[in-house]
Parts: structure tokens; C-alpha cells; sequence
């Protein structure tokens, strides 16, 4: 748990404090998002958690201790730290890199390189091929999981991360905030997490603080700000279409529709009559051991079926252009759907078909959940 | 044209050029040591958060680089041991002095050109580096040695090489003071034989062999450092 009690921070030569009275709590495993325009002193607040920079009034507790009372060494080495991908030191390897904190801490060398491509697997790189590359081998998102993976290298409880994000192409980024959230899942660290991007902010925060002129202007959880913002300035921030911006807070599996789901090995005049007896358009094809082999629509059934075609199920079934996962945000499934200008998308998980999403299905989700 | 060349008389005095080759690159290898060591340092010094640390560096530099050097080693050679007491000036002379004065003069005199590079390499270097190595709990210390240096140095190598090779080169002027290296043999090879065309043609030559050797060595050193980053543009 992260405790601000009235921090203020003036820096020398500057009349207006950079940060001023600032009281909040951050709970323990939940991420908060310091949001706000620059200069709004997000950045100044994140920073003085690790004594970086040093508050000119206030107090800060971590985890319960006064972290003025703590040597700075050691207090940083239970934060890991994540910025923008400059932050990778180039003439180190990436596994270098990454054992920077448990060298210090003169960890044994073989549960440092254990450690090491433990990392590497959770964050999604092989060790085999990245671990002895260097940084600049790397593309923006991998360094920027590289980043992750040493910040989190000796388990600190408490991360901090500057704009971790702001670098990457919007597709890039949207799948890695999804993989750091599904870390998140298993790590539950207590996470602060500056950002200026509103909706990044409202799909990574549990909770956010949102800043203006040093002050903190609402603290609250996504939902809150986008149902109740506390004021012009919040409701500026979040924009007019907030309903929209709602996308990022709900899920595939709040607006998921049920799929039929058809064996490969039934004949194609069974399989029409099952779909016309479910309603159904389309369905989805199995295999033998209950894997997902792919869609199939009706019409191309009843075109195979009129023109006695010798085929099969498994054959007229198609992978879909537009897969995702039951914890995929609504935003992120519509901006796939766009881009590969489909009106459905399905969700697979664990070589398994669980159901289907049409433009029908996710306005409805949106509508009932305003 | 009357002259007659006559380059055997560089066979019949090569035991002079051999010493005086032997002393040029002994002066010139010390001299390179202490003051990239002398030069590190009074750069860091000039980066540091501390007020006077950085006005000692500031005028060190400054006073040093713009005297010329020939003043500088007269100075040490001549003025210095005039202020030392009696048992310390014959220590100094019944211990080679003028090979020690010109270590001296060369070592202070290159070591402000070498602070000078190591500055701006160091503030070359993306302030996201320090403050990313600080995060990580690296003191102050490991920061520099383990972060920063490391990085400045590809930066920093190409202007350093410059000063050795100047170094090698003012090494020259230890003649004024009466060290015997290449070009005070090469001069008493023309007193001897009058030959100086033949006598200074040699020693530009075997210069010229020196400065070539640092460039290719050092050429080498620069490739190591840049690893894992952007090689140099050629």
C-alpha cells in the first residue's frame, strides 16, 4: 500500500509548487493511474515515491514505513521502475539488463539466469533467441517488455511506470497493455502508472487520479469518472463521447452471443438442419478431439449442398479474420473488426470456440450499460 | 642541386635513432596513461553537483589549456625546482628530472583536452540513463562506472585518439628541456654528420609510423566499445 499525506513539492526558483497537498491512498495489487495534462505534476508525484525526487513538505508511506526514513539505495531496489524504452541500457545485453537489480543484490548466477528467462517467458519473448541480444536488435514493443521484465526482475511489491507505453504504435500498444494486464492478474504488484492518454487510463486503471496544477482534481475508479466526472475539467479530459470511451472498460464475455458449435465429421445436410433449427447463420467446426477448426456461413452450406459438391465441413469452413480472447476490451475488438472490415468477430480460447461478437451484440452491451 | 644524399649515414648512427625511438615512445605511452586517467577524472569533476569541485576543475582546465606548452615544461623543468627544498631538487636531478618534467608538462597539458571530451560524452548521454540506473538502486558511483562511461566512451574515443596523437607528436619539444628522444637525436645526427635532410627525413618517417600504429590500435578499441549500439558513421 502506497499513503500520500499532504505531499508538496516546490521546486527552487518557482512560486507555483509543481505538487500541492496532495493526500491519497493506493491499495495494495491495484494499479492507479496518475493521468492529467503536462506540467500537471503526475510525473513529480511518481517520482517522489522513489526518492527521486525529495517532497519539500508531506510524508510518504510505503508499505506502512516513511520512506524518508528508508536509505534511497535500498528503498529503490523494492520499486522496480519502467519508462520509455531509453530506459534499456544499450551496451548491455538483454539479460544483462534485466539482472541489473539482483547482481546488486549479489544474487548466485544461476538463480539470477533463472530468473532471467523466467522473465523473458512471462513477458512473452524465448529466452533463447532474446537473452544474450542487445537492446537495439529489439523493436519498440519487445524493448518495452524488456523494460517490464526488469523492473520486475528482483519481485519488488510496488512499481512504478512513466508513460511505460507512450512510444508504441497503437496496435502494439493495445496488445501489450492487454499482456501487462494479464500479468497483472498473476503478479498483483501495486502498480502507479502515469499516462496522458485518457483511454489508456481507463483500461489499465483500477483506480484514477486525475491532476491538474499540482492538485489532485478526482480520485476515483473508471467507471466513476466516466458516469460522475467531478468536474468541467474531468469531463473535458474524458472527451464528449464518453460512451465510446466506456468501450475500454467492458470485456468480450459481458457482450458475448452463444455460437453453434458443429462436429467435422456430420454430413452437410445435418449441419443445415441444425443451423436452421438453432436460428443460426453461421456456426462454428470442430474436429474429432473438440478442437476449433474454423467458420462456417449457411449460405456456403446450402451453395455446397445445390450444387452436390464433394466436400466436407471441415473443408468449407473458414479461420476467421477477427479472433480474441474473453478479456479483450469492447474498444480493442471494434478497432480489429474495422481494420479488417468484418461485422463479427470470435472467440477462441484454449483451441476452443466460446462464442461470437456482432456490431449487433456490442452496441446493445454499451446501450444497457450506460 | 648540389647535395648529395648520403642515407648510409643512418645505418652508421642507427643505435641514436633506436634510443631516441626507445625514449619518444616510453614518454609517449606514460604520458597517454596518466593523462586519460588525469583528463577522466578532472572531466567527471567538471559534471559534479558540488559548486567548488567544479570551479577547481574549471580553472585547472582553463589555466592549462591556455598556456602554450613549451612555457608549461620550461616551467616545470626550470621554475619548479628553484621552490623545492635543497634534498628534493638533488633527488629530482640524480633521478633523470627533464624525463620526469616532460611526463609532467605532457600529462597536465593533454589531460585538459581529454576533460574537455570526457564532458561532453558524459552529457552526451540521454538523461533517461541516470535517472533509469538511479531507479534501479545503482548509487551514485556504479551509475557512472556502470552506465554512463561505458556509453561515453564510444563517444568520447575519436576526439582522445586526436589528443595522443598531439601528444606523440609534442612529445617533440622534451628536446628543449634536454630529453634525448627521436627528434634531439635526429638534431644530433645533423650536428655531427650535417646531414639533416637525411637525419629529419627519418625522423618525420618513423612519427609517422608511431601515429599511424595509435590510429590503427585505437581504431580497434573504438569498435570494441561501440558493442551493442549504432556503429559510428563513417
Amino acid at each position: 500500500m502506497i499513503e500520500l499525506q499532504s505531499v508538496t513539492k516546490k521546486y527552487p526558483g518557482s512560486d507555483i509548487p509543481a505538487v500541492n497537498n496532495l493526500s491519497f491512498e493506493i491499495p495494495e495489487g491495484e494499479i492507479c493511474i496518475l493521468v492529467g495534462p503536462s506540467g500537471c505534476g503526475k510525473t513529480t508525484t511518481m517520482k517522489m515515491i522513489n526518492r527521486l525526487i525529495v517532497p519539500t513538505s508531506g510524508k510518504i508511506k510505503v508499505n506502512g514505513t516513511d520512506i524518508s526514513t528508508v536509505n534511497p539505495i535500498e528503498l529503490r531496489r523494492n520499486i522496480g521502475y519502467v519508462i520509455q524504452e531509453i530506459g534499456l541500457f544499450p551496451h548491455m545485453t538483454i539479460r544483462e539488463n534485466i539482472a541489473i537489480v539482483p547482481t546488486e543484490l549479489k544474487w548466485p548466477k544461476k538463480k539470477i539466469n533463472q530468473r532471467v528467462e523466467e522473465l523473458l517467458d512471462l513477458v512473452g519473448l524465448d529466452p533463447a533467441i532474446y537473452a544474450d541480444r542487445y537492446p537495439r536488435d529489439l523493436s519498440g514493443g519487445q524493448r518495452q517488455r524488456v523494460g517490464v521484465a526488469r523492473a520486475m526482475a528482483a519481485d519488488p511489491p510496488v512499481m512504478l511506470m512513466d508513460e511505460p507505453f507512450g512510444a508504441l504504435d497503437p496496435i502494439n500498444r493495445s496488445r501489450i497493455q492487454n499482456e501487462f494486464l494479464r500479468i497483472q492478474e498473476k503478479v498483483r504488484k501495486t502498480i502507479v502508472f502515469v499516462t496522458h492518454d485518457i483511454d489508456e487510463a481507463i483500461k489499465m486503471g483500477d483506480r484514477i487520479a486525475v491532476m491538474r496544477q499540482g492538485s489532485l482534481v478526482q480520485y476515483a475508479s473508471p467507471g466513476e469518472i466516466l458516469s460522475d466526472p467531478a468536474d468541467e475539467f474531468v469531463e473535458n479530459l474524458v472527451g464528449k463521447n464518453r460512451t465510446i470511451k466506456r468501450l475500454n472498460l467492458l470485456k468480450v464475455e459481458e457482450a458475448m452471443e452463444d455460437i453453434l458449435i458443429l462436429d467435422s465429421t456430420i454430413s452437410l445436410a445435418d449441419a443445415a438442419s441444425a443451423m436452421d433449427k438453432a436460428g443460426a447463420d453461421i456456426a462454428a467446426v470442430k474436429d474429432s478431439q473438440g478442437r476449433f477448426q474454423g467458420v462456417v456461413p449457411k449460405k456456403r452450406i446450402r451453395r455446397a449442398l445445390a450444387r452436390s459438391w464433394q466436400t466436407t465441413l471441415s473443408e468449407l469452413a473458414d479461420e476467421p479474420d477477427v479472433v480474441v480472447d474473453l478479456d479483450t476490451t469492447l474498444h480493442d475488438v471494434l478497432s480489429e473488426m474495422m481494420q479488417a472490415g468484418e461485422a463479427a468477430a470470435f472467440v477462441v480460447e484454449a483451441n476452443q470456440c466460446r462464442g461470437m461478437l456482432t456490431l449487433g451484440s456490442i452496441v446493445e452491451t454499451v446501450s444497457n450499460n450506460e | 642541386m648540389d647535395y648529395e644524399f648520403n642515407w648510409l649515414v643512418l645505418w652508421e648512427y642507427r643505435d641514436l635513432l633506436l634510443e631516441g625511438l626507445v625514449l619518444t615512445i616510453k614518454l609517449s605511452a606514460i604520458s597517454i596513461v596518466l593523462s586519460t586517467i588525469v583528463g577522466t577524472i578532472f572531466g567527471i569533476m567538471r559534471l559534479s553537483k558540488s559548486l567548488i569541485i567544479r570551479l577547481i576543475a574549471s580553472s585547472y582546465v582553463e589555466f592549462f589549456l591556455n598556456t602554450p606548452l613549451i612555457i608549461q615544461l620550461f616551467f616545470w623543468y626550470f621554475a619548479l625546482p628553484m621552490a623545492l627544498p635543497g634534498w628534493l631538487q638533488s633527488w629530482l636531478w640524480a633521478h633523470n628530472y627533464e624525463f620526469i618534467a616532460s611526463v609532467i608538462g605532457l600529462t597536465i597539458y593533454t589531460s585538459t583536452f581529454i576533460a574537455e571530451a570526457v564532458r561532453a560524452g558524459i552529457q552526451s548521454i540521454d538523461k533517461g540513463q541516470r535517472e533509469a540506473a538511479l531507479a534501479s538502486g545503482l548509487t551514485g558511483f556504479q551509475t557512472l562506472w556502470y552506465v554512463i562511461l561505458p556509453q561515453a566512451i564510444r563517444i568520447v574515443i575519436p576526439p582522445v585518439v586526436n589528443q595522443f596523437l598531439n601528444l606523440t607528436k609534442n612529445s617533440s619539444l622534451a628536446m628543449t628541456i634536454a630529453v634525448p628522444e627521436l627528434t634531439y637525436q635526429a638534431q644530433a645526427i645533423e650536428s655531427l654528420t650535417f646531414r639533416g635532410f637525411e637525419a629529419f627525413t627519418a625522423a618525420t618517417l618513423i612519427y609517422i609510423c608511431l601515429t599511424l600504429t595509435i590510429s590503427l590500435v585505437m581504431g580497434k578499441v573504438e569498435r570494441w566499445a561501440a558493442k551493442g549500439q549504432r556503429p559510428m558513421a563513417a
